[in-house]
């Protein structure tokens, strides 16, 4: 791997990692009430 | 405050720069689609463009743009799910549309040409003023394709659970003429939307004409 392909490659990971933990969190809040919806 | 006002009447993104037709004319049938749909992109400009600016320093050139993208699906995301646990008949009637939004050219288009290379405050008014143009446009189109297509006004009726207040009204005493139910075909949607941009754009140019 080329040297200059590690800072970008490192700060994509970085975001990817924080998007998914944010996007856990707000499944973790919704996905109870998604069920109760359903379940009525 | 130039930022802010320049999206909504000089850059209109649905009636002069011609952006994001997709939902505009799939959506567009009731007031009420409208507004969640011109809201949900609205939430999504605004913050893609406040972290679009915030981190333009720190993204290196090669990744941009799957980094802005990575950054927009993610908020897209938590409207769909915000959507999918509170308004449930909303979520089932904008269907594929929601998910599209990580791909409208609005977004994606303020995220490069403007927010990667302006200051934050600039890019969360720019966001605030495009997103109301989006919205009040499809409000425009929606009510007209509504009043004329099917004699009545939607403001809310799904999301009547959430508000507990149905607001349905007919708005044309009974007559022969309306209502035209082409208008709510996809037929009506881009003759509604050739009308609208005609009549927006000859009022603007007529305006700079006289400045």
């Amino acid at each position: 791997m080329k040297r200059e392909m590690i800072k970008p490659i490192f700060v994509l990971t970085i975001v990817g990692f924080i998007c998914s933990v944010v996007l856990y969190f707000v499944y973790e809040l919704t996905d109870p009430l998604i069920e109760f919806i359903i379940k009525g | 405050m130039k930022d802010l006002v320049k999206g909504i009447i000089n850059e209109n993104p649905v009636f002069v720069l011609m952006l994001g037709i997709c939902p505009t004319l799939a959506v567009t049938t009731t007031v009420e689609n409208a507004i969640v749909m011109g809201l949900s992109l609205m939430f999504v400009l605004i913050f893609s463009n406040f972290l679009v600016s915030l981190i333009k320093n720190f993204v290196p050139e090669q990744i941009k743009i799957p980094t802005y993208i990575l950054i927009i699906a993610t908020f897209v995301t938590m409207v769909e799910l915000l959507l999918k646990a509170y308004v449930k008949d909303l979520y089932d009637t904008l269907g594929i549309y929601i998910p599209l939004i990580v791909v409208n050219c609005i977004i994606l288009g303020r995220a490069l040409g403007f927010a990667s290379k302006e200051k934050v405050f600039s890019s969360i008014l720019d966001g605030i003023g495009f997103g109301l143009g989006f919205t009040l446009s499809l409000i425009v189109l929606s009510a007209m394709r509504e009043i004329f297509g099917n004699n009545t006004i939607t403001i809310m009726d799904s999301l009547t659970k959430i508000t507990g207040y149905q607001m349905i009204y007919k708005v044309l005493p009974n007559n022969n003429i309306f209502p035209i139910n082409i208008l709510l075909k996809p037929a009506g949607a881009l003759l509604s939307l050739g009308l609208l941009t005609a009549f927006f754009n000859s009022i603007r140019l007529r305006k700079e004409d006289n400045q």
